[in-house]
């Protein structure tokens, strides 16, 4: 096996072990390509260790809104507080899907539509 | 009924009742926490596929090498390995030009190692794969050490001799497979982030593929890679090839770069008709065994295990049901007799009596209940009889346990008889002076064959908790016809109906279609057989560094401490009461079976676990027996479980003619349990084998092939050679069976090959550091190639007794005499016979032993024929017909662990990691110290205080009181010890007067190197 090529797949093999899939998607976009697909903690701040696997833009977006989630109180309760922020978490992550299932509903109305056109 | 007959008693024994010592903590864990969590991600698409060819001197060094890289089965590259120092300049002009004719890489060793090994095999989470996998590791390694911590008892080996790769760990576990991980590396796998986090990358432990472990996982059974190949049909089987003591050919390397491609073939197909179980969870390195693929099934359907779903359970409980467990009855009752048999075998034993007793709804429950059962189950037992145990609805209820204070009751009875080393469970008479627990089936049974009914103290029966949530459908063998869904569908049973009716559909067809209906009825056994008894109690083993203290919680009093080296980890679906209800139950339809044959007048000759060999009496005519033997196999059919037609007792194919097909008369000649031949009589008063034992044979290396078998001897049907059993095997038993038919069965003819005068041989891995060491000596001055490495053949001979071989005399100590120690003769492997004879010698002290000091094949099976059956009575060596139950009175109760299934490796190679043994229970200390006691006055304190590990000064100081559990527990072993040195001492004192008495007192004098007047002193 040429060098090259060696080192792309270990670097491929190591980011599949630390995704801890050999098929990695990112849950928001879909997104395949391992090479822009990471872990992200749901709770910020590392109060928890749940992760997902989404893509770096993605990424971006959700990591963006946590910066507007409420900040770290020592005296909170630990439990109701972790909640409280996967919560949060979760809440940005699907308002990404949300916002893609609306282009792709628009898109679909947009395409019958154009059918429609087409066929009258 | 008349009285029974209770024999008087004739042993006074410990009796050895399994323990529970489990884990401290409340709930089973998966293992014990680990620094590093290992990835649980399957591999990759990359394959390593590898073989080496090694020296045939006793260093097994390696050559050469072959291997291959797929990337999901697609070939990527195949190329050479070897070894500079193991081969000259022109070998290697050799190696590159088939390299290069064939389009193949040739690289060295290290560069095998670090550039195909670590960089696929490891870096790209490759599985790697070979044929006996652990032998070749070792070749490849640069060095190795002993394994910690979870591999202890295991090697380690560096490979590469870059320190950024990590050692390869592997752990023997038996014959057909061994634990193969990649150890952790060195350094911070953690990136400052996952530091801060407290997170921690998965050690990355490798999947390691051994072909013949996956080969005996999925059809229980061992191959050969050429067997494994011809077996499975592979476009490319091995081929053969035999000079490999040569230099290095064309023709070597081709059969080299063939193995890997047949190991690949086998690989790609095993893993087919693994995935067709539709086992999606179950990896090819992770399927050890047919338990695996139980595990496997039970995982699937989604059920959780029992001490999971009960963590609570109570451990004291625990200790009382694994009291009351026992494994099969394997007995002989008619001995050295030949007597007209017809073998009958009960249909799949422990998958049926799990369906009669409905042992499926504790599988899927929530836990268990249990409840004090004792009236109602005494009233039960008054009115168990035939009858009502020939209704299927009386089977359910034997889900109880009875504690019982036997009075010459038949119960199984595990004791070390006759002085023997090792414990082994006989149904015999027992009188107890308190209470043990059994399960109700061997109650039963003891009224069945006792013909009175033994009085319950108490008794306990179980219920099953509710039935579990989130449990899942599957598909078995991934054949939707055979679904199973186990919240309402009996597995055990429903997996036995298919494979019956597939069988049915195989007989009918041909071609192709009757090869894949063998395959499917085949996996379907294996599912019902994996899934009916064996991971209910499983038991792991392992040894620590250090004694720890352990609890041991028995059946017969309060748990206690005991320091132990010895670890016993409960398998994930540890359930003993399933497991001790399975076999009381087999034991139960044993005891209905011997019950029959007595009220139809008959006779038997040998029962194993499931199968009977009903025997003829000798004035009976022949029809007349065999419908009597008819009238007992319908009695069994009431209780067929299943949707199909028959009975559950079935009468084997050895009963039908070879020709014809039609019944023909067999016969039998039995030795010892497990020891056995059945054959026809021709005509002309010759046997014809159709099943003989390889039990006492198998360890041995044949003294010959089937090519230079005698000529004179006939060769055995190709039935009769099936898994275990050998040519010389079937050549033994022939001269045993014509000894009988001659009417002298004592003298058996030893001379019929002249291979038998040459020393026996058993081969054996060097599987572990602790075997490894006997080489220390060997080894010590020798270059590493020449060495004895890890996974190198050993040879283990047997030493003849001291008066007629060599001495061994150790170090005179003084004054007084050199003690003689017995000799442990090994030696390096080699082909070559004259090679081995040259290069034997004693493990302990490397002293040479000459081959006039070796126990020949004749010497070895000297005594074969006669192998006494020490559970009963009327069966030592010369002993014959009927053997009789003994009457044992329990003296102690002795406590021990996992019981051994190599006793035959354990006994040749003198090892010891025998079962665990956790002493005498306390009830037990005032009968053991006054027998201390008798022992003192008999031998005297000295010998005593030796044997058990104290001084003498210690030894006066004890009382019942204070007498130490580790002293109490080596009493009974001393006690046999003495038995048996004074037994010895008396046997090598006849065969003393013998000697004088044929050559004179002089000149044995002269010949022992003692004065004569001494010699006669002791001959006195």
């Amino acid at each position: 096996m040429e060098k090259i090529e060696l080192a792309r797949e270990v670097r491929k093999q190591r980011r599949l072990e630390k995704l801890k899939t050999d098929h990695p998607r990112c849950g928001t976009c879909g997104e395949r390509d391992d090479r822009s697909l990471e872990l992200h903690h749901v709770v910020d701040y590392g109060r928890d260790c749940a992760t997902v696997i989404i893509c770096r833009n993605c990424h971006r977006k959700v990591s963006d809104d946590q910066r507007d989630h409420p900040p770290f109180d020592p005296s909170a309760d630990v439990l109701l507080d972790r909640i409280g922020h996967f919560l949060l978490g979760l809440a940005d992550l699907l308002r990404i899907i949300i916002e893609r299932l609306y282009a792709f509903g628009t898109a679909l109305i947009a395409r019958g539509a154009s059918h429609e056109g087409a066929a009258s | 009924m008349s009285a029974p007959v209770v024999p008087p008693i004739s042993d006074e024994l410990p009796i050895a009742l399994r323990a529970f010592v489990g884990p401290k903590f409340r709930t089973v864990s998966d293992g014990p926490p680990a620094k590093r969590k290992k990835s649980k991600l399957a591999a990759s698409p990359w394959t390593v596929i590898f073989d080496t060819e090694t020296t045939t001197d006793p260093g097994q060094a390696l050559r050469f090498g072959t291997y291959q890289v797929r990337n999901a089965g697609a070939l990527h590259e195949a190329g050479i390995f070897f070894d500079p120092d193991g081969v000259s300049n022109s070998e290697v002009a050799t190696l590159r030009a088939y390299a290069d004719a064939n389009g193949l890489r040739l690289l060295t060793r290290d560069q095998f190692i670090d550039e195909i090994f670590f960089a696929i095999g490891w870096q790209l989470r490759a599985s790697i794969v070979g044929f006996n996998l652990p032998f070749d590791i070792s070749r490849i390694a640069i060095a190795h050490g002993s394994a910690r911590t979870e591999m202890r008892g295991g090697f380690s080996f560096t490979l590469s001799r870059q320190k950024i790769y990590p050692h390869v760990q592997v752990k023997h576990l038996s014959r057909r497979m061994a634990f193969i991980r990649f150890a952790a590396t060195a350094g911070q796998l953690d990136s400052r982030g996952q530091r801060k986090r407290g997170l921690k990358t998965s050690h990355r432990a490798g999947h390691f593929v051994d072909v013949k472990t996956l080969g005996g996982a999925l059809f229980a059974r061992s191959f050969s890679l050429a067997g494994l190949s011809t077996f499975l049909k592979v476009e490319n089987p091995k081929l053969e090839f035999d000079e490999f003591s040569g230099p290095v050919t064309a023709d070597m390397i081709a059969y080299a770069v063939r193995d890997v491609q047949t190991t690949w073939e086998c690989y790609s197909e095993l893993c087919v008709r693994l995935a067709s179980l539709g086992l999606p969870e179950l990896h090819p390195e992770h399927a050890y065994s047919e338990a695996s693929i139980g595990k496997a099934y039970i995982r699937a359907m989604g059920i959780t295990p029992f001490l999971k779903s009960q963590p609570n359970f109570p451990r004291k409980m625990l200790g009382t049901i694994m009291g009351t467990y026992y494994g099969g009855r394997s007995e002989i009752r008619i001995r050295r007799e030949i007597r007209q048999v017809i073998l009958c075998d009960f249909l799949s034993m422990y998958p049926t009596v799990c369906t009669l007793m409905g042992l499926w709804r504790f599988v899927i429950a929530s836990g268990m209940t249990w409840r004090e059962a004792t009236v109602e189950t005494r009233q039960f037992l008054e009115t168990a009889d035939l009858g009502s145990l020939q209704s299927q609805a009386t089977w359910p209820r034997l889900a109880t346990l009875v504690r019982i204070s036997p009075q010459g009751d038949i119960f199984p009875v595990r004791a070390a008889y006759s002085g023997e080393p090792q414990v082994t469970i006989g149904a015999n008479h027992l009188t107890t002076d308190y209470p043990l627990w059994f399960t109700l089936a061997d109650c039963i049974a003891a009224k069945l064959l006792t013909g009175k009914a033994p009085k319950i103290i108490e008794s306990i029966a179980f219920e099953p908790g509710p039935i579990q949530t989130g449990m899942q459908p599957i598909d078995i063998s991934g054949n939707p016809d055979y679904r199973v869904d186990p919240a309402n569908t009996d597995f055990f049973k429903r997996a036995i109906e298919l494979r019956q009716s597939v069988k049915e559909r195989r007989d009918a067809a041909s071609g192709t279609l009757r090869d894949a209906l063998d395959t499917e009825q085949h996996a379907l056994k294996i599912a019902a057989n994996a899934t009916s008894y064996g991971i209910w109690v499983e038991v792991n083993v392992a040894t620590l560094a250090a004694k720890m203290m352990a609890t041991v919680n028995n059946a017969v009093g309060a748990p206690f401490s005991f320091a132990t080296d010895k670890a016993e980890e409960p398998g994930p679906f540890f359930h003993p009461l399933l497991a001790t209800l399975i076999t009381g139950a087999a034991r139960l339809m044993l005891a209905l079976a011997e019950t029959l044959i007595a009220k139809h007048g008959l006779d038997w000759a040998f029962c194993d676990t499931d199968s009977m060999a009903i025997a003829k009496p000798h004035d009976m005519p022949a029809s007349d027996f065999s419908d009597r033997v008819a009238t007992i196999v319908d009695w069994f059919a009431p209780l067929n479980p299943y949707g199909l037609g028959g009975s559950i007792l079935k009468v084997e194919a050895e009963n039908a003619s070879l020709k014809t097909g039609e019944p023909e008369r067999i016969y039998c000649w039995a030795i010892s349990a497990k020891r056995y031949a059945l054959f026809n009589i021709a005509p002309d008063r010759k046997s014809i084998m159709r099943k003989v034992s390889a039990h006492g044979l198998g360890h041995l290396l044949p003294p010959y092939r089937e090519a230079d078998a005698p000529s004179d001897l006939p060769t055995p049907h190709k039935s009769v050679l099936r898994e275990g059993t050998e040519r010389w095997h079937c050549d033994l038993w022939h001269q045993i069976v014509a000894a009988a038919i001659a009417g002298s069965p004592d003298q058996v003819r030893r001379d019929y090959h002249p291979a038998l005068r040459n020393p026996a041989i058993s081969r054996y891995g060097a599987t572990s550091p602790e075997l490894l060491r006997w080489f220390n000596g060997y080894n010590a001055g020798r270059s590493p190639r020449d060495q004895v490495k890890p996974f190198g053949f050993l040879l283990s001979l047997s030493a003849k007794p001291a008066l007629d071989g060599e001495r061994i005399v150790l170090k005179k100590r003084g004054r007084r005499r050199a003690a003689l120690k017995p000799v442990k003769p090994i030696a390096p492997f080699d082909r070559d016979f004259e090679n081995v004879a040259a290069s034997v010698f004693d493990r302990e002290t490397g002293a040479p032993v000459p081959v006039s000091a070796l126990k020949s094949y004749a010497d070895a099976l000297a005594t074969y024929h006669i192998q006494p059956e020490s559970k009963f009575l009327n069966g030592d060596y010369l002993d014959h017909g009927t053997t009789l139950r003994r009457h044992v009175r329990m003296i102690a109760a002795q406590h021990i662990g996992k019981e051994s299934n190599d006793w035959e490796r354990q006994a040749v190679l003198g090892l010891n990691d025998a079962q665990p043994d956790y002493g005498i229970d306390d009830a037990d200390r005032d009968k053991l110290f006054a027998e201390l006691a008798r022992l003192i006055l008999r031998v005297g304190a000295a010998k005593v205080a030796k044997a058990l590990g104290t001084t003498p000064a210690r030894l006066k100081s004890f009382s019942a009181r204070s007498l130490p559990r580790s002293i109490a527990g080596r009493l009974s072993a001393a006690v046999r010890l003495f038995d048996k040195l004074n037994l010895d001492r008396k046997n090598k004192l006849d065969r003393l007067r013998e000697a004088v008495a044929r050559e004179g007192l002089r000149p044995v004098a002269r010949r022992l190197g003692i004065d004569a007047s001494n010699l006669r002193r002791k001959l006195r």
